[in-house]
C-alpha cells in the first residue's frame, strides 16, 4: 500500500547528510520538491526554503519543518601506522560503533573497519569497557600514515555503513531516520497539497545541523517568521522504552505522536488533535514538561515569538545505524499538515489574520 | 491598589511555564484600565505600555509569571497520578505536600509509602519525583477521567502574614509581578512616567528564560531593561556554604553578576546610586548562580543593558517561602525609584 | 616575534564584562589607524576600517579582549575573600595562584584544610590579599569586583608562554593585521568582542548590530599533543595557522575552509586543519546572526588553556597574521561577490 513511499524513503536514505554536509542531500530534497512548490532556495547555512501559494482569501502563513541532517563521524588524526582517528557529529552512542564497518568521503570514498579485539584474547574488562571515542580508530587496512593520507584529510567526515530495508506491517529500516522520517513527511505533503490546494501560504524548511544545537532552524526561523509552524522530528517508539506498564507508551504504527507542554501553543496542539479525530487518523501524545530537544524549541523563540506545534514521527533505537519506523505513520503525518493548511482557522484561536501572531492584533 | 494585597492574590493564583491564563488573565484586569495598551505575544507574554512624557525613550520592565509546579504524565489504572516536575523543584520537598489537580482543581497528596513500611535504607533515601505519586483519593482511573497527561498540579498554599513576615508559595516571581503592577498604578490617571514603560510580565522563565527571549524585541530607544525578581535567602540555613546569597531584612538585592549575565556597569552604578540617593536600604546578591529573563534581554538584537533587583525569600522553589515586609516594602521603593530616575540614565549613555 | 606597542594586551585587565581597561588601551592604540569607533550594548569594541572598492562587503574579525577570572562574592569577617569563576577553570589551576584586581591589588588563592588538596573544590577556597580584617579588606575590594590569574606573559625559544594568552594572541594578531592591512577592497570591521568566556555573549550582539557578509574569529584552539595525551583536536602547536573546520559550537562551511586552506597554499603560509572535539567560540554567534552568515577561524593552537602557563608558537602566531591579512587583501574573494 505504501509502495511510493518506500520508494521515496529508499530514494532520500540512500543519500548521506551528516550535519554540516548537507549539501548533496539538499539537492535531491530541491529535486524531489519540483513541481509542488513554487520556489526552492537555500539560504547561507544550506536550509533549503521552499515555498507554496495557498489560494485562501485571509491567509496565514505557515511553516513546516523537519531537519535533513544526521550523525556521523569526522577524522581528527591519523596516525603514524596508518589507522584513523575520529570524533562524533552530533549524539553518537559509543555502544553501536564497535566492530563496525565505516564509509569515509575523504578523497575518494572508501571504507574502513572500526578495531576491535576479538573475545578470544581481549581481557574481561576490555569486552565489558564502552571506551571514549578518542581511544577508537578506523582501519582502512593501509599500514602507514602515508598510504592513509591518499585516502583522507583531517577534517573529512564518516558514516556508519547500513542498509535500507522494508521490515513487517509497514516498518521501514535504515540510518538517518532521525529525521529523515520528518523529510519524507513534509515531501509526502507537499505532493497532498499539489492535489488537495491548500488555504494558506506554506512554507517548508528543511534545516541543516540539527543534531549539533538545532542551528539551521534558528536562523530558519529568524528569516521567514511564520504566523505558525508545525515542527516534524522523530520521537522514542521503543517497545522496551520507559515502561513500567504504567504509563502508556508510544508505539511505532500507531500513528504521530502531537507534542503537548510549555514548548507548544495549546490551542493549536487542540487543533491538530481534533482534526485528527474528525478525519479518523489515529494519533498518539507526547508529552514535554521542559521544552527542548527538536527544532521547536528555536522556531518558538524567533523574534517576537512563533505559535508552535510538533508531531513526531515515532522511531525505535534512535542514533543507531538502524533506526526504525512505520512508513503509516510517516503517512499520517503528511496527512494531518495538508489538513491543518487547508483549515480556515488553524492556528484555533479564531486569529485568522495572522493579526495576533505578528502583534498587529 | 495596595501591593500586598496583590502580593496575596498573585501568590495564591495557579501559573506555571505553559499555563498562565489565570495569572494573565488577573494581571490584565488589573492594568487594563491604567495603560495605554495591552497585548499577548506567542509565548504568552503580556505586555503593558504606559506611554511616557518623552516620546521617544523607554524602559523595560519585567517579571515572570510562571511559578514551579507540576504536569501529569499519566494516569495509572490504581487512580494514582504520576508526574513531571516544570521548572526546578528539589525531590526534597515533594513528599507529603497537598496539591491541586488540572483544570478543576482537585486536591490530592504527594504520595510516598508510610514511614513505619520503609526499610533503613529507603529511610535514608529521598525519592525521585519518578517514584512518587499525586493521590487524589480515586480508587480507578475511571474516577479521574477528567484529569490527563499534560494537565497541571499546583501546590496548594495559601498567603498569610505573621508578624512582619508574608508566608506564601511563587512570591518567585509573584512579588515582581505585584511590584509591577503596583508600579503602573502609580503612572494612571493624568500622571505619566517620564519615559515610556513598557512592562512584560513573561511567561516559561522557569523553563529556559523562554519568555524572556521575545521580551526585548522590536523595542527602539530602550534606556534599559529593570527585572524584577525574587531570589535565594539561605541565612536561616545550617551553614554549608559562606554566603547566604541575601539577608532577610537587609533590603532588596541587587545582582552584579549571574550564570546569563554580567550587568552592565554603568547600569549598576546608576542603580546602587539611585539607592544611596533615595535612602533606600539594599543589599547585593552575594553569589552568581542561577539566571534570569535579564539574562535573555541583554543579548536581544543589538543588546539591551540589563540589571535585576531581587525580593530576598527564604525556601524559594518549594511550597513555602518567607518574606519579610520591610523588605518588600524597599523593594517597591527601589523599583519605583529607579523608573522615576531612569531619565538620569539616559542622559550618560547606555554604552559603556 | 616583536610586541613592541603592544605589550600592554598581556597587562591590561578585563575580566569578561569589566572589559574597560583593555578596551580603553585597544581604541587608543587603534585609533588612529581606523576610520571609526563603536561600542555596542555588551561592550565589545568596533573598529572600522573602510575598504576602498566600489560596492565593498563587509568582513568581520573578531576576537575576544576578555580573559577568565574571578569574582568576589563575599568577604568574611577576618578579611578572606570568597569567589566564584568567571569562565570556566579546572581547581587543579586555582590553588597558590598570584591573582591581581582592576585596581592593581594583589591576592593569593589558599584552600581551608591540607586534606582538600587531595580533593580540590572552589567553594572550599578563598583570596587572601594579606587584610588583617572586613575592615581593611573593604578599602581595598568590594563585593562583585573581579581578578585574574596574574601571570604575565613572556617570550622565550620560540614561544609564548604565560596567562590571558586566550584570547589577548587573537587581539595582538588582529592589531597586527590592522597595522599591515594598507588599502584593502572591503570594509574591515575588527571587532575585540566582550563576555566571550561566559558565552559568546559581545559576538552575539555585536554580529547582529553590524550584519557583516563574512566573519572571521581569531582565537586559541587546543594543541593536542601532550605527551600520552587524549586526543582533544587535530591541531599541534608548532604546525601553522589552524583552520578552522569544527568546534563545539561551529561547523564552518566547507567551502571557506577550502578556500582558506587554498590561500595558505597559495602564499606559502603554514597551515593545518582544526577539528575540535568540544569547546566554544565567538565564530557559532556570527555563523547563527539573524538569517546566517558564513564564519570561520584562524586560530592559534595553544597548550595547557585557561591555566597560568598558557603556551603557544611565535611561527603560529605570524602564520595567522598572515593569512588573515592575506585574506582581507584578496580582491575576489568569492564569499563577497554579488550573488552572495
Amino acid at each position: 500500500m505504501f509502495e511510493n513511499l518506500r520508494a521515496l524513503a529508499e530514494k532520500i536514505c540512500a543519500v548521506p547528510s551528516v550535519s554540516g554536509f548537507e549539501g548533496a542531500f539538499a539537492d535531491l530534497v530541491c529535486s524531489l520538491l519540483e513541481g509542488s512548490v513554487e520556489q526552492a532556495r537555500r539560504d547561507r547555512l544550506g536550509n533549503v526554503i521552499a515555498a507554496r501559494e495557498g489560494r485562501g482569501g485571509k491567509k496565514l502563513n505557515l511553516l513546516f519543518e523537519a531537519h535533513m541532517d544526521q550523525i556521523g563521524l569526522i577524522i581528527t588524526k591519523i596516525e603514524e601506522n596508518g589507522v584513523i582517528r575520529f570524533s562524533n557529529i552530533g549524539g553518537i552512542n559509543p555502544l553501536t560503533l564497535f566492530g563496525k564497518r565505516v564509509k569515509v568521503f575523504g578523497k575518494e570514498t572508501f571504507f574502513g573497519v572500526i578495531g576491535m579485539k576479538p573475545p578470544h584474547i581481549a581481557a574481561e574488562e576490555e569486552l565489558s569497557a564502552v571506551e571514549t571515542l578518542d581511544k577508537l580508530y578506523i582501519d582502512a587496512g593501509s599500514r602507514t600514515r602515508m598510504e592513509s593520507e591518499r585516502l583522507v584529510s583531517v577534517g573529512d567526515v564518516a558514516l556508519l555503513d547500513y542498509h535500507s530495508s522494508a521490515l513487517s506491517g509497514d516498518h521501514f529500516a535504515s540510518s538517518g531516520l532521525d529525521d529523515k522520517a520528518g523529510v519524507l513527511t513534509l515531501l509526502s505533503c507537499a505532493g497532498l497539497l499539489g492535489a488537495m490546494k491548500a488555504y494558506h501560504d506554506v512554507t517548508f524548511l528543511f534545516s541543516v545541523q540539527e543534531e549539533v544545537g538545532l542551528r539551521g532552524a534558528k536562523v530558519g526561523g529568524y528569516t521567514l517568521a511564520p504566523d505558525a509552524a508545525v515542527v516534524c522530528d522523530v520521537t522514542f517508539g521503543d517497545p522496551m522504552g520507559d515502561s513500567r506498564g504504567t504509563v502508556p507508551e508510544i508505539v511505532t504504527g500507531k500513528g504521530p505522536a502531537i507534542s503537548k507542554g510549555p514548548g507548544y501553543y495549546p490551542p493549536l496542539v487542540k487543533r491538530l488533535c481534533e482534526i485528527a479525530k474528525r478525519e479518523d487518523i489515529p494519533v498518539q501524545e507526547e508529552i514535554e514538561a521542559a521544552p527542548g530537544g527538536t527544532d521547536a524549541f528555536v522556531i518558538q523563540t524567533a523574534k517576537r515569538g512563533v505559535y508552535t506545534g510538533g508531531i513526531s514521527v515515532p522511531l525505535r533505537y534512535m542514533h543507531s545505524q538502524t533506526e526504525i519506523i512505520n512508513l503509516k505513520d510517516v503517512y499520517r503525518a503528511s496527512k494531518l499538515l495538508a489538513l491543518l493548511a487547508m483549515e480556515e482557522d488553524p492556528l484555533g484561536n479564531g486569529d485568522v489574520k495572522g493579526e495576533k501572531a505578528r502583534g498587529s492584533g | 491598589m495596595e501591593a500586598v494585597e496583590l502580593l496575596k492574590r498573585y501568590s495564591n493564583h495557579r501559573a506555571a511555564a505553559g499555563d498562565e491564563e489565570e495569572l494573565r488573565a488577573a494581571i490584565r484586569g488589573d492594568v487594563k484600565e491604567t495603560v495605554d495598551d495591552v497585548s499577548v505575544n506567542p509565548l504568552g507574554n503580556l505586555t503593558a505600555v504606559r506611554r511616557g512624557k518623552d516620546g521617544e525613550k523607554s524602559i523595560l520592565v519585567t517579571a515572570h509569571m510562571d511559578e514551579v509546579a507540576f504536569m501529569v504524565k499519566a494516569v495509572e489504572k490504581s487512580g494514582l497520578i504520576r508526574m513531571y516536575a516544570v521548572g526546578g523543584i528539589s525531590p526534597k520537598v515533594l513528599v507529603g505536600n497537598q496539591v491541586l489537580v488540572g483544570r478543576d482543581r482537585k486536591p490530592g497528596v504527594i504520595a510516598y509509602r508510610s514511614y513505619h513500611l520503609m526499610t533503613p535504607q529507603e529511610r535514608k533515601k529521598i525519592p525521585e519525583i519518578k517514584e512518587l505519586a499525586i493521590d487524589v483519593g480515586a480508587g480507578s482511573s475511571e474516577e479521574v477521567r477528567d484529569v490527563g497527561p499534560g494537565d497541571y498540579a499546583y501546590f496548594m498554599s495559601e498567603f498569610f502574614a505573621q508578624g512582619d513576615c508574608y508566608f506564601g508559595k511563587a512570591f518567585d516571581d509573584r512579588a515582581g509581578c505585584a511590584a509591577l503592577t503596583w508600579l503602573l498604578g502609580e503612572y494612571g490617571g493624568e500622571t505619566r512616567p517620564e519615559v515610556t514603560v513598557v512592562a512584560t510580565y513573561t511567561a516559561q522563565e522557569e523553563v529556559g528564560l523562554r519568555g524572556g527571549q521575545t521580551a526585548g524585541f522590536g523595542l527602539r530607544n530602550v534606556l534599559f531593561n529593570l527585572n524584577l525578581e525574587g531570589t535565594t535567602c539561605s541565612d536561616r540555613e545550617l551553614k554549608t556554604s559562606y554566603t547566604p546569597i541575601t539577608v532577610s531584612g537587609a533590603g532588596p538585592a541587587i545582582t552584579f553578576m549571574d550564570r546569563t549575565s554580567v550587568t552592565n556597569r554603568k547600569l549598576f552604578e546608576f542603580v546602587t546610586g539611585v539607592a544611596q540617593k533615595r535612602g533606600i536600604p539594599y543589599q547585593l546578591k552575594k553569589g552568581v548562580a542561577g539566571g534570569t529573563d535579564a539574562g535573555a534581554v541583554a543579548l536581544t538584537g543589538e543588546g539591551i543593558p540589563a540589571v535585576t533587583i531581587s525580593l530576598p525569600i527564604r525556601y524559594i522553589h518549594a511550597p513555602w517561602g518567607i518574606a519579610n515586609r520591610s523588605d518588600f516594602d524597599n523593594y517597591l521603593a527601589l523599583a519605583d525609584a529607579i523608573v522615576g530616575e531612569s531619565p538620569g540614565f539616559g542622559a550618560r549613555g547606555a554604552k559603556t | 616575534m616583536d610586541f613592541k606597542g603592544k605589550e600592554f594586551l598581556f597587562s591590561a585587565f578585563g575580566v569578561s564584562g569589566r572589559e574597560d581597561c583593555v578596551r580603553e588601551r585597544i581604541a587608543s592604540h587603534a585609533g588612529r589607524l581606523v576610520d571609526e569607533i563603536l561600542n555596542d550594548a555588551t561592550g565589545s569594541l568596533i573598529c572600522v576600517k573602510k575598504g576602498k572598492n566600489h560596492g565593498r562587503k563587509k568582513i568581520m574579525l573578531s576576537a575576544h579582549m576578555d580573559t577568565i577570572g574571578f569574582v568576589v562574592t563575599y568577604i568574611d569577617e577576618r578579611g578572606f575573600l570568597r569567589f566564584s569563576e568567571v569562565g570556566g577553570q579546572p581547581e587543579a589551576y586555582l590553588l597558590g595562584k598570584r591573582v591581581v584586581f582592576e585596581s592593581g591589588t594583589i591576592g593569593v588563592i589558599g584552600t581551608e584544610k591540607a586534606e582538600y588538596l587531595k580533593n580540590l573544590k572552589k567553594d572550599k577556597m578563598f583570596i587572601d590579599i594579606g587584610a588583617r580584617d572586613a575592615g581593611e579588606a573593604g578599602k581595598l575590594v568590594r563585593i562583585g569586583d573581579t581578578c585574574a590569574v596574574h601571570a604575565p606573559a613572556v617570550q622565550t625559544g620560540g614561544v609564548i608562554t604565560g596567562g590571558w594568552i586566550d584570547d589577548r594572541i587573537g587581539c595582538f594578531v588582529l592589531l597586527e593585521v590592522l597595522e599591515r592591512v594598507g588599502e584593502h577592497p572591503h570594509d574591515l570591521l575588527f571587532v575585540f568582542s566582550s563576555q566571550e568566556e561566559v558565552g559568546l555573549r559581545g559576538a552575539k550582539t555585536s554580529a547582529y548590530k553590524l550584519e557583516p557578509d563574512i566573519g572571521l574569529v581569531v582565537d586559541v584552539t587546543d594543541s593536542s599533543d601532550l605527551p600520552e595525551g587524549e586526543i582533544t583536536g587535530s591541531s599541534a602547536m608548532g604546525k601553522g595557522a589552524a583552520i578552522k573546520v569544527m568546534d563545539g559550537s561551529v561547523i564552518v562551511q566547507r567551502d571557506l575552509v577550502d578556500y582558506l586552506c587554498a590561500l595558505a597554499e597559495k602564499y606559502g603560509i603554514p597551515y593545518q586543519r582544526d577539528v575540535l572535539r568540544h569547546g566554544g567560540t565567538d565564530t557559532h554567534e556570527i555563523q547563527l546572526s539573524r538569517g546566517g552568515v558564513i564564519a570561520g577561524g584562524v586560530s592559534i593552537p595553544t597548550r595547557y588553556i585557561h591555566s597560568a602557563g598558557e603556551m603557544c608558537a611565535e611561527a603560529d602566531v605570524q602564520a595567522c597574521v598572515d593569512l588573515t591579512t592575506k585574506f582581507c587583501l584578496e580582491e575576489n574573494n568569492p564569499f563577497l561577490g554579488e550573488f552572495f
